[in-house]
């Protein structure tokens, strides 16, 4: 996924060009959808983040100068799902120490070895939404602590204290997940 | 644990299915009109300006090259005393739209002077044009003039003398408007509606009555003015628009109807100035020409919308009470509060009938000629 595409696509995207748009769609497709899985299940919401993610990207295409295209419609799909987070309130749940302990279930997996990336992104769907938000700009997309700080308007400590709580979480997942794969090759060797 | 959830930074290809498509598309065309109403606010808002700009070059080539300039070279007359119009020995003066003052053009001095006696006084007006042996003045420096007037007890031997008052009477004068205004709809369903199999008259109006809400339109106006005296008379052409917001929850459909209409409307009223601020309350009629007369409905039956279109042409009613404020003796700012209401029905479409009214804030300027 390392193509780029051409400064004339992009220059008729921007100039309101319906067919170089739906080109330029599909191809900031894979990007788009692979980041909004990470943070939502349903289907619905993963659209929405897309393909209002995928409207600024043509707003603002113009302003796009150097660099990876798609590394910057990550950046703005980053953005644009810390500002539906702000829209939906629930902006305040990330100064709530106490948001990590919700437990929003297990995921059954079946190898204790390697995981799929379907897996792992189920496996995120299943943290609190700060510390999914906060572990996916941290481990994932590779913002640092300070970034990230400054992005959410939290403090380093408290980015800090999401990720660990995200990392204990995930550990908790996959001990469980090898558990599973343990007793269920008991159960064949019976 | 963190390497092992990087390798989700990486994305695999996949094509977007339909349903993100059709989605996007929705999205981009919502976008693309947005920013066309925004080009076209900027657009009116340029002519709007270009307007005013072109109404003070207009104004300053118009205006009589010996006028002064208020600020920097205030006229100062001279005055010896004033002749008294009335034989009681009281003033005569009294508040008139514009006073001319004879005088002696050697007594018209723009540099601080020293009076030649005890019989003159000196006077600082705002000099509207100064002819060979008149001066024009704004009516609000009378008052100044009847204070010296006061002052100044020498026998009326003039110099200045006070012409009889003449005030001008007429004037023609054009302006530009704009504003917004809250769309107010009522409809009415027929009881013959009951008598169709599968339609209820008491259902449709309660699904119609929840589902329409009142919405809000731009107004413009490019409007001409005569003065008689007290009365006015207005006409020009305007820019409105009549419909509303539409959410049909049980058929989960919305948006909104916007019948846009120019008209040509016909005012008259009355004018009562104090100083540079005047009232005029107005009331007319005005003929509609439909630029977009289509709109969308729920059906009678209640399972889908229907389309209507409204009358291409159509009469209106006007009430407004213009408020004005004369910035100088060329520029007028006006801020209207305006009623319009439908003649008749716009929409008569055998089970639709709808009628509007309007309630707006104009807000914009009167050039003088």
């Amino acid at each position: 996924m390392n193509q780029e595409p051409h400064a004339d696509q992009l220059k008729a995207a921007g100039a309101g060009d319906r067919r170089a748009q739906m080109a330029l769609y599909e191809l900031c497709y894979p990007v788009l959808i692979n980041v909004a899985r990470r943070y939502y299940q349903n289907q619905e919401d993963q659209m929405t983040i897309v393909n209002n993610a995928f409207v600024k990207v043509i707003q603002f295409v113009d302003t796009y100068k150097k660099g990876r295209f798609l590394s910057w419609v990550k950046q703005i799909i980053a953005n644009e799902i810390i500002d539906e987070y702000r829209r939906n309130k629930r902006y305040h749940e990330l100064y709530r120490f106490d948001a990590q302990v919700e437990d929003r279930g297990t995921f059954d997996f079946q190898t204790d070895a390697i995981f799929t990336q379907e897996q792992l992104q189920q496996m995120l769907l299943c943290l609190s939404e700060p510390a999914r938000l906060v572990f996916n700009l941290f481990a994932i997309e590779g913002y640092s602590h300070k970034e990230i700080a400054k992005m959410l308007g939290v403090t380093e400590e408290t980015s800090k204290w999401h990720t660990k709580m995200a990392r204990k979480k995930l550990r908790e997942l996959i001990e469980h997940s090898h558990e599973q794969a343990k007793q269920r090759s008991i159960g064949s060797a019976i | 644990m963190d390497q092992l959830f990087e390798s989700l930074a990486e994305a695999r290809f996949e094509t977007p299915p339909a349903s993100f498509l059709k989605d996007v598309e929705a999205r981009l065309n919502a976008q693309q009109k947005k920013q066309t109403k925004t080009l076209a606010i900027w657009w009116v808002w340029s002519v709007f300006g270009a307007v005013i700009c072109l109404g003070i070059l207009v104004y300053k080539s118009t205006k009589p090259k010996e006028a002064l300039d208020s600020h920097s070279n205030a006229t100062k007359v001279a005055v010896r005393t004033w002749k008294k119009k009335s034989t009681n020995g009281t003033s005569a003066l009294s508040i008139q739209s514009r006073y001319v003052f004879q005088i002696e053009p050697q007594r018209l001095i723009k540099s601080d002077s020293i009076v030649n006696s005890a019989a003159e006084s000196i006077l600082e007006v705002k000099a509207l044009a100064i002819h060979e042996n008149s001066i024009e003045i704004n009516p609000a420096d009378t008052a100044e003039l009847i204070q010296i007037e006061h002052q100044v007890s020498i026998p009326s031997t003039t110099t200045i003398a006070l012409n009889t008052p003449s005030p001008k009477l007429t004037n023609h004068a054009f302006g530009i408007q704009f504003g917004v205004s809250a769309i107010h709809s009522s409809f009415s369903v027929p009881d013959i509606m009951n008598n169709i199999p599968g339609y209820s008259a008491k259902d449709y109006r309660e699904i119609r009555s929840i589902g329409e809400r009142q919405t809000t339109s731009w107004d413009f106006n490019l409007r001409y003015q005569y003065t008689k005296g007290l009365w006015q008379f207005q006409t020009g052409l305007q820019y409105l628009e009549w419909g509303e917001q539409l959410q049909y929850d049980v058929i989960s459909v919305e948006g909104i109807n916007r019948y846009k209409y120019v008209q040509i409307p016909i005012l008259v009223g009355c004018r009562l100035m104090d100083r540079k601020v005047g009232i005029s309350p107005m009331a007319g009629v005005a003929f509609a020409s439909g630029l977009k007369i289509n709109g969308t409905y729920i059906q009678p039956s209640n399972n889908g919308v229907t389309l209507v279109n409204a009358k291409a042409r159509n009469w209106n009613a006007l009430a407004q009470i213009e408020l004005s404020y004369n910035v100088n003796s060329k520029i007028t700012f006006t801020l209207t509060p305006i009623y319009r209401q439908t003649l008749g029905r716009l929409i008569e479409d055998e089970l639709i009938m709808n009628r509007y009214s309007s309630i707006g804030l104009l807000t914009g300027f009167f050039f003088k000629l």
